[in-house]
C-alpha cells in the first residue's frame, strides 16, 4: 500500500471570541484576523513537515486548494507543490488533491502548472480533479448549479491538452479555446495519475469508475461506513455496470490520524486539535457549504427543511474516533486499526492526516515520526493478499443505498 | 382558495408550463419571484375580480420543465415574448415580482410589442453599487422569511408551519432554478441597466419601505432609469409586499392599468 501524508496547511487557531462572533469560518471571515509574520511562519513550518515525511519514506506528500478561508492557506495548491517540488528527494510523490479546475474561467493555465511539476519532478506528480467545496463558488462567484458539467467539460479540456497533440481547437459549452497547444506537456504519458478527491457523490464515483477513466476515487473525511459504502460502490459499478473488475490500486482512502505513546494519551493530545477543526473549521451557512444545484436533491431537501445551519454539531475527539472518522491512538491500535480497514475494503493507498487543526509544531513532528516509524511499515506492506474481498450486493440492492 | 383558478400546461419554446388562469377582462401577466408560486394569495383574488390573470410557473420553476434551452434570464426574456404570441395576447398588463421583475424587464428590452403597461414590484434586475441585494443563497428559512416580511408575526406565523415533504421538493426545485438564473452576479444583469431606455411603455414601480431583500433605494433608481415611470412606496411592508398589503398594492395597480389603458 501507497502511504502518503496530507497536510491542509489551515492558519493557527483563532481565538473562540473571534470564531463565535462570525457565523462562518469561511469566505466571510473577517481577513483583519490574519498576521503576516504567523503566515510566514506557518508556512515554512508546514512545508518543513511534508519535507520530513519525505525524509521518513512517505510514498507522496499531498496538498491542496480552498479560498478565502483560515480552514486552509493553500489557494493555490500549485505554489506549494512547486515549493515541494525539489525538495522532496528522487522517490517521493507530490499529490495535489486537488485543484479546482472547473472553478477556473481558464482550466489550461492550471493543466500548464501541473505539466511543469511533472517535468521538474521527472514524473512524481499526482493530479487531484475537484469540484472544490461549496463556499468556493461563492468566492469564485461560480454558478453551482453548473458545477458537475463544467467539472467533466473542464476535465476533458484539461486531459486533451495533456494528451492530443496540438494546436487543436475546444468547442465547449463553458469552454471555448482557438489554440491549445501547451508547451511543456507533461512528463508521464499520457498524463500524470488522475484522483478524485470526493464526499461520496454518485455521480462522481460513476464517472471515475468509468472504463475510459478508471481514475483513484479518494474518500475523504467520513465516518467510516461511508467509506465502506463508497468505496464498494466504485467496485460495484465497475462489475455491475462497467463490465470490469475495479483494482484495489482505483482506491484510497484517508483520515486524520494521531498516534501517542497510549490510546489514552492520543486521545488527550488529538483532542483540541481534532475538536477544533471539527467544530469550528467547518461552521459556514447551510447555504454556503451545499450552494443550490451543487449537491443531491436529497442532500438539498435536508438543507432547505433544516431551520438553522447544519453544521454546528459539537462533535468530541471520542466521537469522531469511535465512527472512524478519525484514527487515533497507540502505534499497536492504529497499526491494527489500518490492517483492520484495508483487510475489510482494499484500497490501494491510504492518506493520512498527521497534521490538523490547531495541533502543535512539537505534536506534530512527533505524531509524523511515530507513525513512520512504527506504523508506516507494516500498512506499506500490505496488498491484495491481505484484502478480504469484495461481496457484490445482492440484484436489486446496492452498496450505496446502505447506511 | 377564494375564486375559481384554472390550472392547464400548455407547451411553448418546446417548454411544458404549468399556468394558473382566473377573472375575466384585460389581460394581466403576473411573473413570480425566486420563491415560485407556493400559494394562491388573496392579491390575486383582488386581480382576478377586475382582470384576466395568467399567473405561470416560470420554466424551471415550480412544475414546469427546465428546458435545455435555459442558461441565463435572458433567455426567459425571449421566452415570455414567444409565451405572449403563443397565448395571442395583445396590451398585456405584465407585473413582475423580484426576479419576476427582472424577468419582465428582460422580455421589455427586447420588444414592448405586446406589452401594454410594465408594474415591477420590488424587482430585481440591476445593481445599485454600493447598495447589494441581500444574499438569499446562505439564509436558511428562519432568516429568510424574517428577511421577506416587515411584519415579524407573519414571517413566525410562517415558520409555525412544517412545510411537507412536496413543499420542500418544490423549495428545492425553486433554489435550484434561483441559483441557475441569479447566483452570479447576484440577482441583476450587468448589461440590463444600460438599455433600459428601451422600456417604452407606461411603468409603475411598486415597493415596500422595509424590503429586507432589495433595498427599497431601487425603486428611484428604476424611476430615474425608465422614462416616465412612476414609484409608490408602501409603508410598513417588506419584500412581500403584495402579500403583505394585498388591498394596497392592488388598488395602486389596478388604479395604474386603469389609467394607462
Amino acid at each position: 500500500m501507497q502511504v502518503m501524508m496530507f497536510h491542509l496547511m489551515p492558519y493557527p487557531g483563532l481565538p473562540d471570541e473571534v470564531t463565535s462572533a462570525h457565523d462562518s469560518y469561511w469566505v466571510t471571515l473577517p481577513n483583519s484576523q490574519y498576521d503576516r509574520d504567523v503566515g510566514h511562519r506557518t508556512y515554512n513550518r508546514y512545508l518543513d513537515e511534508l519535507e520530513l515525511c519525505a525524509e521518513l519514506g512517505f510514498d507522496a506528500v499531498a496538498v491542496n486548494e480552498h479560498h478565502q478561508t483560515p480552514y486552509g492557506l493553500m489557494p493555490s495548491p500549485i505554489v506549494t507543490a512547486s515549493a515541494l517540488a525539489r525538495r522532496v528527494g528522487e522517490r517521493c510523490r507530490i499529490a495535489i488533491f486537488g485543484s479546482g479546475f472547473c472553478l477556473r474561467e481558464h482550466p489550461l493555465t492550471l493543466a500548464e502548472e501541473h505539466a511543469m511539476i511533472d517535468t521538474i519532478t521527472g514524473g512524481r506528480l499526482i493530479s487531484g480533479f475537484v469540484r472544490g467545496v461549496g463556499a468556493e463558488y461563492t468566492s469564485f462567484g461560480v454558478n453551482p448549479v453548473r458545477s458537475h458539467e463544467r467539472h467533466i467539460e473542464a476535465h476533458d479540456l484539461v486531459v486533451r491538452a495533456w494528451s492530443e497533440p496540438g494546436p487543436f481547437v475546444f468547442e465547449g459549452k463553458h469552454y471555448h479555446f482557438e489554440y491549445v497547444n501547451i508547451w511543456p506537456r507533461p512528463y508521464q504519458q499520457p498524463h500524470p495519475p488522475i484522483w478524485c478527491p470526493s464526499q461520496g457523490s454518485s455521480e462522481t464515483i460513476e464517472w471515475a469508475a468509468h472504463p475510459d477513466r478508471k481514475y483513484v476515487y479518494l474518500q475523504n473525511f467520513n465516518p467510516w461506513a461511508a467509506a465502506v459504502k463508497y468505496l464498494n460502490y466504485y467496485r460495484e459499478v465497475a462489475r455491475r455496470r462497467y463490465g470490469y473488475e475495479a483494482a484495489s490500486s482505483q482506491l484510497a482512502w484517508g483520515a486524520p490520524v494521531y498516534v501517542a505513546e497510549t490510546d489514552e494519551q492520543a486521545l488527550d493530545e488529538a483532542r483540541e486539535p481534532l475538536e477544533y477543526l471539527f467544530n469550528k473549521a467547518f461552521k459556514m451557512p447551510g447555504g454556503m457549504f451545499f450552494p443550490p444545484g451543487y449537491t443531491s436533491p436529497a442532500s438539498m431537501r435536508q438543507i432547505v427543511a433544516a431551520k438553522s445551519s447544519i453544521m454546528s454539531a459539537g462533535r468530541t475527539v471520542e466521537n469522531l474516533a469511535n465512527v472512524g472518522l478519525a484514527v487515533i491512538g497507540s502505534p499497536e491500535t492504529v497499526r491494527e486499526r489500518l490492517i483492520q480497514r484495508h483487510a475489510e475494503l482494499g484500497f490501494h493507498a491510504f492518506v493520512a492526516l498527521l497534521h490538523f487543526g490547531t495541533m502543535s509544531a512539537e505534536r506534530t513532528g512527533k505524531n509524523i515520526r511515530l507513525f513512520a516509524s512504527e506504523v508506516m511499515p507494516a500498512i506499506q506492506a500490505l496488498d491484495d493478499r491481505h484484502y478480504r474481498g469484495f461481496e457484490m450486493p445482492q440484484a436489486g440492492q446496492s452498496s450505496y443505498a446502505a447506511e | 382558495m377564494a375564486m375559481d383558478v384554472d390550472e392547464s400546461f400548455v407547451e411553448i419554446c418546446g417548454c411544458r408550463v404549468l399556468l394558473r388562469r382566473a377573472g375575466t377582462g384585460r389581460p394581466v401577466l403576473f411573473l413570480h419571484g425566486a420563491g415560485g408560486v407556493p400559494q394562491w394569495v388573496p392579491f390575486f383574488d383582488r386581480l382576478a375580480e377586475r382582470f384576466h390573470l395568467i399567473v405561470p410557473d416560470h420554466p424551471s420553476f415550480g412544475r414546469s420543465e427546465t428546458p435545455e434551452w435555459l442558461d441565463e434570464t435572458g433567455d426567459l426574456g425571449f421566452f415570455y415574448l414567444e409565451f405572449l404570441r403563443a397565448l395571442d395576447l395583445e396590451d398585456a398588463h405584465v407585473v413582475g415580482h423580484s426576479l419576476g421583475g427582472w424577468i419582465a424587464l428582460e422580455a421589455a428590452v427586447r420588444s414592448t410589442r405586446r406589452i401594454g403597461t410594465l408594474t415591477l414590484i420590488a424587482s430585481a434586475g440591476i445593481r445599485i453599487p454600493g447598495l447589494p441585494a441581500a444574499n438569499i443563497f446562505f439564509m436558511d428559512r428562519a432568516q429568510l422569511a424574517h428577511a421577506l416580511y416587515a411584519d415579524r408575526g407573519l414571517a413566525e406565523a410562517m415558520l409555525a408551519v412544517e412545510p411537507t415533504p412536496e413543499q420542500i421538493d418544490e423549495m428545492v426545485t425553486n433554489s435550484v432554478a434561483t441559483a441557475r438564473l441569479a447566483w452570479h452576479p447576484r440577482l441583476f444583469n450587468p448589461a440590463l441597466r444600460k438599455w433600459l431606455r428601451r422600456v417604452d411603455k407606461p411603468t409603475h414601480i411598486l415597493w415596500g419601505e422595509e424590503d429586507g431583500i432589495i433595498p427599497a433605494a431601487y425603486a428611484a433608481e428604476f424611476a430615474r432609469l425608465i422614462d416616465g415611470a412612476a414609484a409608490t412606496m408602501v409603508p410598513d411592508a417588506g419584500h412581500m409586499v403584495h402579500v403583505e398589503a394585498p388591498d394596497r398594492v392592488a388598488s395602486a395597480l389596478e388604479d395604474f392599468i386603469h389609467g394607462n389603458a
